[in-house]
């Protein structure tokens, strides 16, 4: 297969059947519309590609940029196929809330800007939103500013009219119920509309949302979804509330059992057709077709998983491993109180090791100090012997509670460590000698030059 | 229209959704037990309601200690250091103030008559700092008491060295107020501000700062965002780190970051009956069903071409999170520009404190606001009005409308349904004096002499814009404590003498 242009590859993609022993449903089959398999990884490939297309040649003559009011994926696809244009594209959001997605915005060269969403103490004058601010923008600078609106063009709902409810209605012959998350509420519009013209006047149409004050992304509240223009509530039988730390459950038996390598919002979706449906499916006489939408991929979701399932990332501790090490306490033996810490380091001629970040260690540490901030000292000690036995080692760190732990694991390793007592902040209360690590004197000789 | 929801119905607390009425939906307050206790000793607070008189705001100052435990066992976990000062502008109480002074927590005055009290309150000069723009009583009062002077412009840093021979020891501890922060590839839209010096500045402040050694005993910058700025805070933070490591490296000797208040406070107890009573709203307001604003203004929102717009005139009411917790997730957040360090740890490691200044959510259920009721009857347009002897200015703050239904106290036994909701209004005499512009749905109609309590209106509510308008009474307050399970002491409120009760000294 040979594509001339990226964007031919948008559209056409596959039903996946969702094997009865993951959803276990007994009388309905249940098909993923794989929306993911699109080119830049998600269903707003199409809609992107549709509100630009037959502009897209005018708006590189004009030298405009395009804006849009997205939490991430319109905006990626956006720029991506800007991007083989030599346009440049604008995010404009107050829903971006995914740090990699920002990331990968910004790597693929996209300009981002953050709207003060959410203040707290409300100001009357404050318009606060996208749309309204883009608007703005577009009226300030109508030749310079391209704004596709996602939430009130009538291309979204009419792409997935034309190709994505075909798409489907194509692949199957009847289909009672058909499930999206509601974000731009395109989709599910266009696809829903498609779908009762094509079978089944009586299809059941089932939005999904996020629960308030949660965040999923690329879906909305039931009270942010009156703020999209294309919304309208008639065309859903009924709604479904999912949360975002179910959604990413569901979303990981879709990753594990079916080898469907989708994202939250996927999870949601698929969570909100099963909690639909296994209400229904017992009481069914005849088979029933359903389907879901697939929106995006896993990928760029592994920090906004890790925050609502750390588990899922849990490594089990190696017995004799610093994390399965638990102190009994931090007793004398372990701990040079800072009173007389300057004899006893006389004494014993110590390699001292400060264990803060290397900004701390360069900004202020203690005389002869060497730094190795702890994620690397962890890692040193639970996983090698950096160090000789015979050397006496002393650890330092901001308050001694850190390195209290360390040096205890190791004295039970047969290593000679002891950890300064209440660490460099007490070094410094007690008058101690700080010195500034020679590399920022030779930054500071050199800038002052 | 069925809505399933992913709520676990036996999740503690939680309304599940199929139990909401949504012709007539509720906001439940989120109220602390000992508050729970105390109104459900009628005859008291009838007592003092009728004793004291309408409006009445009863402070619960001993549970301030609860929420400054919870603030400083974010700095325990975290081996931090530092300085919690509660702001003392969200209530004039002086009862909270004094019972403050007995624990470990500093205090951010904003004007020369807060200084005042808060030194008559029992704060030590050292525990208080003074913030906000100063006229010369106020920045003359400080620097001879010794008090942190967060500065706000070159002005006052101009008189503070002009001031030297009356500071104590001839120097005054400062603190330096940045605004108009940006950062990195990400922008802000632009947003103005009035208070503190444009970051664009630092460079000229702390050439002035070292210039000036002799008198001004540099702290540390400052900042503020309103609560739920996530997205300003951490560029404000890490370019105020920045600035102070700038400030190391050129021989000054900041000790701390301050970064300010703006935690949120819970007033909504449950969620689902929040998202179900804005669900309701914003239907009213497109039309689909009956009014549920006064005047059907629509709190903020408004249809347009069929679409809702606007934003609202209310805060958020639920947080998943409370105020110390949402500290917590501030400081342990990783910033971009250190590495992905968390606030925290770089504090820690380079040995500054971390300072903070919790408005609202220090006093989260520290007050109620309650009122008699005069009578109800009917709006013009046949709604049922409950007519308070209490006006707007005695439950106002800036503006912003308090969502959560008031609890209401039967006196008599003969009751009315409240089937359409009532809206309460005030006693002045205007045609537009509400206390809430939200219908509220209480079981029963309140009557003549009933009592209505506003849960949890320490936080500005009570006191930020209250006035003798048409010489109406002005709230007094009492502070109440529960001196053991169920029985309660009450003391007008500048007669509150912790010391005393701790010492069994019968005040």
């Amino acid at each position: 297969m040979i594509c001339e242009r990226i964007t031919d590859l948008i559209g056409n993609t596959p039903l996946l059947k969702i094997p009865a022993e993951a959803h276990g449903l007994k009388n309905i089959d249940l098909y993923a519309k794989l929306e993911m398999m699109n080119p830049f990884g998600s269903v707003k490939d199409r809609i992107a590609w549709a509100m630009i297309k037959d502009d897209i040649e005018d708006i590189r003559a004009k030298g405009q940029t395009i804006f849009e009011n997205s939490s991430g994926n319109t905006a990626k696809a956006l720029q991506a196929i800007a991007g083989t244009y030599g346009v440049k594209t604008k995010l404009v959001t107050a829903l971006a809330k995914v740090q990699t997605v920002k990331d990968i915005i910004m790597m693929m060269g996209a300009e981002i800007e953050e709207i003060m969403g959410g203040s707290e103490c409300f100001d009357p004058n404050d318009p606060n939103d996208p749309q309204y601010l883009i608007a703005k923008m577009v009226k300030e600078d109508p030749d310079k500013v391209y704004f596709p609106s996602q939430f009130t063009n009538p291309k979204n709902p009419d792409v997935h009219y034309t190709t994505t409810g075909k798409e489907i209605a194509d692949d199957l012959d009847r289909i009672d119920y058909f499930f999206g998350g509601l974000g731009t509420s395109g989709s599910t519009l266009g696809v829903a509309k498609r779908l009762r013209e094509e079978g089944n006047p009586n299809l059941v149409t089932v939005g999904i949302f996020a629960t308030k004050n949660d965040y999923l992304p690329g879906v909305r509240t039931l009270e942010q979804m009156w703020e999209s223009g294309l919304f309208e509530k008639e065309n859903y039988t009924d709604f479904v509330h999912v949360d975002s730390g179910e959604s990413v459950d569901a979303m990981m038996e879709l990753v594990r059992g079916v080898g469907l390598l989708c994202g939250p919002t996927s999870g949601a979706s698929y969570l909100g057709a099963l909690k639909y449906l296994r209400n229904v499916d017992a009481s069914l006489i005849d088979r029933k077709t359903a389907v879901f939408i697939v929106c995006d991929r896993l990928e760029w979701y592994v920090e906004y998983v890790r925050q609502r399932r750390p588990n899922l990332f849990g490594q089990t501790m190696k017995p004799g491993s610093l994390r399965a090490f638990t102190p009994t306490t931090v007793n004398d033996s372990v701990v040079v109180p800072v009173d007389g810490a300057q004899s006893w380091i006389k004494e014993n001629e110590p390699m001292i090791i400060d264990v803060r970040g290397n900004l701390a260690y360069k900004m202020a540490t203690i005389p002869n100090a060497i730094n190795i901030p702890l994620e690397l000292f962890e890692t040193m000690i639970d996983a090698a012997d950096p160090f000789p036995r015979e050397r006496t080692l002393l650890l330092v760190c901001p308050v001694g509670e850190k390195t209290g732990r360390y040096a205890a694991y190791l004295q039970g390793r047969g290593y000679k460590a002891f950890s300064l007592g209440g660490g460099v902040l007490a070094w410094r209360n007690a008058g101690q000698r700080l010195v500034t690590a020679a590399t920022l004197t030779a930054q500071r000789t050199s800038s002052s030059r | 229209m069925t809505v399933i929801t992913s709520k676990n119905d036996q999740s503690t607390g939680a309304v599940p959704a199929a139990k909401i009425d949504r012709q007539r939906p509720k906001v439940t307050p989120v109220m602390h037990p000992g508050i729970e206790r105390f109104l459900s000793q009628k005859d008291l607070v009838f007592a003092l309601l009728d004793g004291f008189g309408s409006p009445l705001n009863i402070m619960f100052p001993r549970h301030i200690r609860e929420t400054i435990h919870d603030f400083g066992q974010v700095y325990r976990d975290r081996q931090l250091e530092g300085k919690i000062f509660y702001t003392s502008k969200p209530n004039k109480s002086i009862s909270l103030k004094r019972e403050a002074a007995l624990t470990n927590v500093g205090l951010d005055v904003s004007s020369y008559g807060e200084l005042t009290t808060a030194l008559s309150s029992g704060f030590h000069p050292s525990r208080i700092e003074a913030t906000g723009p100063k006229n010369m009583d106020y920045l003359g009062l400080s620097v001879q008491q010794g008090i942190i002077v967060a500065v706000d412009n070159f002005t006052e840093l101009q008189q503070i060295v002009a001031m030297r021979n009356y500071a104590p020891g001839k120097k005054t501890r400062i603190l330096v107020r940045l605004n108009g922060f940006s950062s990195g590839p990400i922008k802000f839209t632009a947003q103005d501000g009035i208070l503190g010096f444009p970051i664009k500045d630092a460079p000229a402040i702390i050439d002035y700062l070292l210039e000036h050694q002799d008198v001004l005993d540099f702290q540390g910058f400052a900042f503020n965002f309103y609560a739920g700025d996530y997205n300003r805070r951490p560029a404000a933070i890490e370019a105020t780190l920045q600035m102070t490591l700038e400030c190391i490296q050129r021989g000054l000797t900041p000790k701390a970051l301050n970064i300010g208040g703006g935690y949120v406070l819970r007033y909504a107890a449950d969620q689902e009956e929040w998202n179900a009573y804005i669900e309701e709203l914003k239907a009213s307001v497109l039309g689909t069903r009956p009014s549920m604003s006064w005047n059907d203004s629509g709190l903020g929102f408004r249809r347009e071409d069929g679409v809702l717009k606007g934003a609202p005139t209310f805060l958020e009411h639920y947080h998943k999170t409370s105020g110390h917790e949402d500290l917590a997730a501030i400081v342990d957040s990783p910033l971009a520009a250190f590495d992905g360090y968390s606030t925290a740890r770089i504090l820690s490691e380079n040995m500054l404190e971390l300072w903070v200044e919790p408005g609202r959510a220090m006093v989260d259920q520290c007050g109620i606001t309650l009122a008699h009721v005069n009578m109800s009857k009917l709006s013009m347009m046949g709604h049922q009005l409950v007519a308070l002897d209490m006006n707007r200015s005695n439950l106002n703050s800036n503006q912003l409308q308090l969502m959560t239904d008031p609890v209401v106290l039967h006196r008599g036994s003969e009751r009315r349904t409240a089937d359409d909701g009532v809206l309460y209004v005030g006693n002045l005499c205007l045609s537009h004096d509400m206390i809430q512009y939200q219908k509220t749905f209480p079981d029963f109609v309140p009557e003549t002499g009933d009592a209505v309590v506003f849960i949890n209106t320490a936080a500005y509510q009570m006191d930020f814009s209250e006035t003798p308008v048409l010489r109406q009474r002005i709230a007094r307050k009492v502070a109440v404590v529960e001196s053991a399970p169920g029985q309660f002491r009450w003391f007008e409120d500048d007669l509150y003498n912790p010391i005393a009760l701790e010492m069994g000294i019968k005040p």
